[in-house]
């Protein structure tokens, strides 16, 4: 699973390389997550733009992801294509993250 | 009022596997697209359908190596109905299993992982049925064509 990390004004951007998280890429996912969020702090933003399927599998890691991080820390989602939106809906995990339409949308503003 | 579809016929098979079950569904998304499905069809039914493959290559078939999956696709104006066999073990209690609604109403820390698929499959599909034969599983799932799901 291709992830890569950038700090966007105090939170860290992840960016999803791929087009499908689904069950023969969770596994890989939730370790990929576990080793770029592990030692930060601040908020994680991911980049869901590139990803056009993701299925109950890949579903469980994102959740796992976001278990993964510290009290306090939010997981925010960006991008989500059509029917990956249409499965975090339907599940109610809409509910769970903060979902923005872009990952400019989601970026904190610089201070000052 | 719509166009008439052409009926029309699509069956693939593969041996269990998370990669088997890719190519499975971009095959059959692929067909969908050629029968002139809307996309939000499409996306139901390749979410649906990954579900339904991946509790067949996890669980049906989990022990049974080289075991081969069937789906059968057939289109008409009102619905698509599609089969699915495989040869592995039978669904617990050989019944459906109730799919209920995830309970995303708690605090991280207990937030569930799992449990969306046959939740899902219920969700997005009009009828589903399940029959155990003397060559494995049978499962009919049908997709209403009248009115999108969402």
């Amino acid at each position: 699973m291709q992830l890569s990390s950038s700090p966007a004004n105090g939170a860290t951007l992840i960016t999803v390389n791929a087009t499908r998280i689904d069950a023969a890429a969770a596994i890989q996912f939730r370790d990929s997550m576990r080793d770029l969020t592990a030692d930060g702090a601040g908020d994680i933003i991911m980049d869901l733009s590139q990803v056009t399927f993701v299925d109950s599998s890949g579903l469980g890691a994102i959740v796992g992801a976001m278990k993964q991080l510290g009290s306090g820390r939010h997981m925010h989602l960006a991008g989500l294509t059509p029917d990956v939106d249409k499965v975090f809906r339907l599940t109610r995990m809409d509910t769970v993250f903060a979902i923005h339409r872009s990952v400019a949308d989601a970026t904190p503003r610089a201070a000052g | 009022m719509n166009t008439p579809r052409s009926a029309g016929r699509f069956e693939t098979e593969a041996t269990a596997s998370d990669t088997a079950v890719r190519s499975a569904l971009s095959d059959i998304r692929a067909w969908l697209w050629s029968r002139d499905l809307p996309d939000s069809v499409c996306g139901d039914v390749e979410i649906a359908m990954a579900e339904v493959l991946n509790n067949v290559v996890e669980h049906a078939c989990a022990d049974h190596p080289g075991a081969r999956f069937t789906v059968t696709l057939s289109v008409s104006d009102a619905s698509l109905d599609v089969v699915v066999t495989d040869p592995g073990k039978p669904l617990p209690g050989l019944s459906l299993p109730p799919g209920e609604a995830p309970d995303q109403n708690r605090p991280r820390a207990h937030l569930p992982e799992g449990g969306f698929g046959w939740f899902l499959i219920r969700r997005l599909t009009t009828s589903l049925s399940y029959e155990r034969t003397a060559k494995g599983n049978r499962l009919a799932l049908v997709f209403g064509l009248d009115s999108p799901s969402e």
